[in-house]
């Protein structure tokens, strides 16, 4: 086999594990992937406990790893299967030739089974029940067999509002209860004849993905269950141990002490530390398929190769950090979290760009077709060939196809190949969340990258601006890494696909300063415009930096500060009620009023112009907001001082999800000019809706006039 | 020996055709006409009202219209501010309550009481009284607010639309949509002294200022309750009939969960007090308006969609005459009312529901006013069923060329008749009612639109306090969860089947869902009211 072919045979697992590829759904009996990353929070624990309790003969362990499709679940499956053939379990269903079941049997010697591993919930069962999984949890329980379940939350909810408890067995009762105490995590009602449920507090610790509970039964074994939230943390966030509280389950408690989960702010040291990333999940997954690939690179690619600049530079550690700092960022901008299945896919984009064109072709076939264009540039005179031709090559660079950037601005010049583009499909749920982080949306102008200030949006569009006119200039690019990175050794970052690119754009829009003009005027500023985002998204790429960095940076103060302390940070806490509850300044006394309006449907803050009068009611004085965080989620609750001893209901005024989004929205309210930009417009305005919900216990109204505040 | 099973052709809910843009107006409407069962116990005599106040002002026979504006605003018609001041002054005085400004405060009251969502119609844009209080309801009307000539009983329809529902549900007869309104609405005003006073001034300044006996009303002060005479009434509200209960009978057959069966829930639950007490009251009144809405638009639409499936079924030779209609129950209780196409993947011109819209109730009237004209009416005779129409037009090859010619060409326009009072009616009741464009920088004031419009395109996207109550109404309690699945059955049960990921874009857009990519149809929703609690 040639050096060639076997490169292409590399890189054809990555494509199999691109959109629709072979390797996107795994199994017990599939491939397993090229590279692993880190087990999960808690993950590879709960495994060593559910194959532990295989051999104990008191109780019955039962094993549920929960998440979306794609966090590594039925690979866990895997390596389930693998230790249960180790100790000389058999599959029982090693006879069949489909890869993807829904059920595993594992039988000992004497053709017993003892343990059952459903890979897929949401397969439907061969009998065809509506409650597949509740009537197989139930079989576990009544014959005391261990069972590994991986399942999603939605299969939870269907199973059990198809479930009819009135025409159920005992044991699928009690296997519908495990399953609604665990969607729940609440204590069920349990009939003392079918045992005794008890589910461990998970208060105690919010970022904690294990969930456990067990059910003591007369006469018979003790039934122990374990959930693990696959999708709880950020596989893009350093990785946490969680040991099973094994005391909870009645024995010895071990070392269950794990370091807690953190947010990190963009730009900060460890985001540009090679070394952090590879304490991640995702982080070390990219790392070890990027040097897999990129040793074949040099070698069998050609100079202007764009796959080969991915690579190249995604071996250098700004490239490597940038790309995924630039995900987490659009995790937290979208408040979502990425699985593995779409960290390859996003792999997938920054290696091998935008294929779109080429889908269905074999990765010997793309290398080949993507190579023979790269050295067919070398010989073109025409520059408005060479320049399209290096456009439509530019899709396949990283920061391109990462934010599903497409050559829209040139649609008036050549409709049919965008439409023949758009055709091919949709635009999956990765491009959906980095299209949010894109990070041309934005024009901050400065951030801090190691306590140093750094021009970067504005400052590079300024710079490659500057570069456009000066015909001294012999590089945009170049121009635009120096006034974003300050020193010239940055310029590596530049590679040699990217500096043609430059040298192409630059020589068609110099000449076309001339009397005979290359490209007409609509088709130049789109060229401009192009270029300008291109250049930006490549810049933002090798400093990690996305659309939303002003927010997220917010958010993660504010995350960190209510993990600590349950509450907002001051700042952020005026701001929140200034917004959602603001004051209104009594004319006579001078007091701040918090009053809402009282028969109106949406509630305006309370301004009355000479001459007018409206009816408000007024709000306690004494607000508290407690804050409250899980995974990445943060929630405000706002409370009446006066009655904080009492439950939410009755003193809950209401509560606001913290995001990325609501803080925006909040600083674009709080009128702090550096947090507005052109995308401010589009966020619906949330909170205050919140406001107009607040049930306060109506007791007085106001009279509201521009003289002031009077009781009623 | 069985009959053979009979299901009528047409779903008559509703006595005659209204249109009026108003939505206050039907709730208004609705507590005037309260009843028991399907028997009329008492109603008022026709109001002519205009605005807020209230005023009595009968027609008399041979002698011209009278309309008083009872809007509180020192007009020369109208209510003089001084005496309405007065007024409040003092009822607010005798429950012990002091009013410092009471020209400011009289004024705020009246400002208050006036909806601030302008309502385009042809003439003009209109605003009513938003129904807070029982009297601030009964004092205006269609006469009053919009100058019509005959006043059109949109609590009827209302009832109606209720009492199917209940009996799809198979629930014993109760006081109707409307008692339980007043009753909700007046437990609402015993604990609130405030607008009980409001309440009291509005007849007090009435009765003197204007010099009219207010005798429909009575108000009983010491309990804060509103009595509605009953030696008035003059309006009946027909019971479901025979014919009526035909078409009833079959969809509850079928299990199905129609739009009838949505309304009486949730009307069932807003008027309850476990409800009624937590949401903030302007806000209950607005989610009353917005069920009302949403009952009506989707009422008439099944209406037309129940004929025109009839007639398709009746022309389709597979289906014999013992299933047609358990089979025509069943498409109508599963199948949308009208496409929601997903916002994802199509453009605003894919979105557009007007054509449908349009095809719907064109098709549906001309339908019907085929089976009144002869020779359909005499080959029918009283026996206006699904089965005598399949019997008549297997027998008849010209009726067969008929009916399969009007399905497929009908000959009514939306510009008149039937078809454009059944349009403009599903188009207010649905549609953004201000008029707004929805790609104008201008947001729209109504918030409880499920359709808007940009230039001459109808697309459905629901203001987030549709979707808002939609929400909260599938959750068993009104601070409680509930999951995307049910808020999805929800709008199936309107009549509207969006995609899993419609709903989920609505909801996150509403805040009252976040995120979870594997949860599905379980995605936990927040009701409207609820104060999270994460863990």
């Amino acid at each position: 086999m040639s050096l060639r072919d076997q490169y292409s045979n590399e890189l054809s697992k990555l494509m199999a594990f691109g959109p629709g590829g072979a390797f996107v759904a795994d199994a017990p009996k599939a491939q397993p992937p090229p590279v692993n990353g880190l087990p999960v929070g808690g993950v590879s624990e709960a495994v060593a406990w559910f194959l532990e309790g295989l051999r104990d003969n008191l109780t019955v362990r039962i094993l549920f790893l929960v998440g979306a499709p794609g966090n590594g679940k039925s690979f866990w499956s895997r390596e389930v299967a693998k230790r249960a053939v180790g100790v000389g379990l058999i599959d029982g269903s090693q006879d069949r030739r489909d890869i993807q079941m829904r059920k595993h049997q594992f039988l000992d010697t004497n053709n017993q089974c003892q343990f059952e591993l459903v890979n897929d919930a949401t397969m439907p069962s061969i009998s065809g029940d509506s409650t597949p999984t509740i009537n197989d949890l139930a079989t576990a329980i009544q014959n005391d067999r261990p069972m590994l379940v991986n399942i999603n939350r939605g299969v939870f909810y269907e199973e059990l509002v198809g479930f009819k408890s009135d025409l159920a067995e005992p044991d699928q009762i009690l296997a519908a209860t495990i399953m609604e105490s665990l969607r729940s995590g609440k204590n069920p009602e349990l009939s003392p004849a079918l045992g005794r449920l008890t589910i461990r507090d998970s208060e105690t610790n919010p970022h904690e993905p294990l969930r456990a509970l067990r059910i003591d039964r007369i006469d018979r074994k003790s039934i122990l269950v374990l959930a693990v939230q696959m999708d709880l943390h950020s596989i893009l966030a350093a990785c946490s141990k969680y040991k099973p509280d094994v005391g909870f389950f009645g024995t010895p408690v071990s070392d269950s002490a794990a370091p807690g989960y953190r947010l990190l702010q963009p730009f900060s040291a460890e985001f540009r530390d090679r070394q952090y990333w590879r304490q991640t999940p995702a982080g070390l997954m990219f790392d070890l398929e990027i040097q897999r690939l990129a040793i074949g690179a040099t070698t069998e690619l050609s100079d202007l190769n764009p796959i080969r600049s991915n690579l190249e530079l995604l071996t250098q550690t700004e490239f490597y950090c940038g790309a995924l700092a630039s995900l987490r960022n659009a995790e937290i901008v979208s408040s979502r979290h990425f699985a593995f299945r779409h960290m390859w896919t996003a792999t997938f984009y920054l290696i091998l760009g935008d294929l779109r064109q080429l889908q269905g072709a074999s990765a010997r076939e793309v290398l080949e077709a993507v190579d023979a264009r790269a050295s067919r540039l070398m010989s073109e005179e025409d520059p408005i060939q060479r320049l399209w031709e290096m456009v439509d090559l530019a899709q396949l660079r990283s920061h391109q196809a990462l934010y599903g950037a497409n050559w829209s601005h040139s649609l008036a010049e050549n409709p049919i190949r965008q439409k023949q583009l758009d055709s091919v499909g949709i635009l999956g749920s990765v491009r959906d969340v980095m299209k949010m982080a894109d990070p041309v949306i934005d024009n901050y102008k400065l951030v801090q990258i190691a306590d140093q200030p750094v021009e970067w949006g504005q400052g590079v569009r300024n710079a490659f601006l500057n570069a456009l006119t000066d015909t001294d200039a012999s590089s945009i690019v170049e121009s635009a890494f120096r006034a974003c990175h300050g020193h010239e050794s940055e310029l590596r970052l530049v590679s040699p696909f990217d500096r043609e690119l430059d040298r192409c754009v630059l020589a068609v829009l110099r000449a076309d300063q001339g009397e005979s003009p290359l490209l007409s005027r609509d088709v130049r500023d789109a060229l401009i415009a192009w270029y300008g985002d291109y250049v930006t998204r490549m810049i933002a790429l090798s400093i990690g930096a996305t659309a939303w960095s002003r927010e997220i940076d917010e958010f993660v103060r504010t995350w960190r500060h209510a993990t600590n302390n349950e509450e907002l940070p001051d700042k952020m806490f005026e701001k929140l009620l200034s917004y959602v509850l603001p004051c209104f300044e009594d004319a006579v006394s001078g007091n701040q009023r918090r009053l809402v309006t009282l028969l109106r449907s949406r509630t305006e803050p309370i301004r009355v112009l000479e001459g007018e009068q409206m009816l408000a009611y007024e709000l306690p004085r004494q607000l508290l907001i407690r804050a409250r965080v899980r995974g990445d989620r943060l929630v405000a609750e706002l409370f009446d001082a006066n009655q904080r001893h009492q439950s939410a209901v009755t003193a809950g005024l209401f509560s606001v999800e913290i995001d990325a989004r609501i803080i925006r929205e909040l600083n674009v309210h709080a009128h702090s000019s550096d947090s507005c930009s052109d995308v401010s417009d589009s966020i619906r305005p949330l909170v205050e809706r919140y406001r107009a919900l607040s049930t306060t216990k109506l007791q007085q109204w106001r009279l509201v006039t521009r003289n002031g505040v009077e009781t009623i | 020996m069985t009959s053979k099973p009979q299901t009528h052709l047409l779903v008559p809910p509703f006595t005659s055709l209204y249109n009026s843009p108003i939505p206050e107006l039907w709730l208004a409407a609705l507590l005037r006409r309260p009843i028991i069962g399907d028997t009329p116990i008492y109603d008022l005599r026709p109001l002519v009202y205009e605005m807020v106040g209230v005023v009595k002002d009968v027609k008399i026979k041979g002698e011209p219209r009278a309309t008083r504006q009872t809007r509180a605003d020192g007009g020369q018609n109208g209510l003089p501010m001084q005496a309405w001041c007065d007024e409040v002054r003092s009822q607010f005085v005798q429950r012990g309550i002091e009013v410092p400004q009471p020209e400011a405060f009289a004024a705020a009251i009246a400002d208050e009481l006036l909806t601030r969502t302008e309502t385009s119609t042809p003439r003009r844009p209109v605003k009513a009284a938003i129904p807070v209080t029982p009297i601030t309801a009964v004092m205006q009307n269609q006469n009053g607010v919009l100058g019509a000539a005959n006043e059109n009983d949109y609590g009827d329809a209302v009832e109606r639309i209720y009492a199917i529902g209940r009996h799809l549900s198979g629930d014993p007869r109760d006081d109707g949509a409307g008692r339980r309104l007043q009753d909700a609405l007046v437990a609402r005003m015993a604990v609130d002294s405030r607008m009980r006073a409001v309440d009291a001034a509005q007849i007090a300044a009435l009765s003197s200022a204007l010099g009219v006996a207010v005798t429909d009303v009575q108000y009983d002060q010491s309990v804060g309750q509103v009595h509605f005479n009953d030696s008035t009434a003059s309006r009946s509200f027909a019971p479901l009939d025979h014919d009526q209960l035909l078409v009833v009978e079959e969809l509850g057959r079928s299990g199905g969960s129609t739009c009838f069966v949505w309304f009486y829930e949730s009307w069932k639950k807003l008027t309850d007090p476990t409800w009624s007490r937590v949401v903030p009251h302007r806000r209950w009144i607005d989610w009353l308006v917005a069920v009302t809405r949403l009952a009506i638009g989707s009422a008439y639409l099944f209406r037309e969609q129940w004929v025109i499936r009839a007639s398709r079924l009746v022309l389709d030779n597979s289906v014999n005459e013992l299933e047609i209609g358990a089979r025509l129950a069943s498409e109508c209780a599963t199948q949308p009312l009208i496409q929601w196409v997903d916002r994802s993947q199509n453009s605003l011109a894919q979105r557009d529901v007007y054509p449908e819209l349009r095809s719907v109730i064109r098709t549906g009237e001309s339908l019907r006013q085929l089976f009144r004209d002869e020779p359909f009416n005499s080959a029918l005779g009283s026996e206006i069923t699904v089965e005598r129409l399949q019997h008549v037009v297997r027998q008849d090859q010209k009726l067969s060329e008929e009916l399969l010619k009007t399905c497929t060409s009908p000959k009514l326009d939306l510009r008149n008749g039937a078809a454009k009072t059944v349009y403009y009616t599903v188009r207010d009741a649905l549609v953004d009612r201000t008029g707004t464009e929805a790609m104008t920088s201008r947001s729209s004031e109504d918030f409880y639109a499920l359709m808007h419009t940009h230039k001459n395109i109808t697309f459905i996207d629901p203001s987030s306090e549709v979707v808002a109550l939609l929400a909260t109404l599938a959750c068993y309690e009104p601070n409680g969860t509930t999951s995307l699945g049910d808020v999805r059955r929800q709008f199936q049960k309107v009549g509207l089947q969006p995609s899993q990921t419609e709903v989920r874009f609505l909801l996150e857009r509403a805040g009252l869902c976040r995120a979870e990519a594997d949860a599905s149809l379980g995605v936990t929703v927040s009701s409207a009211l609820r104060v999270e609690t994460l863990l």
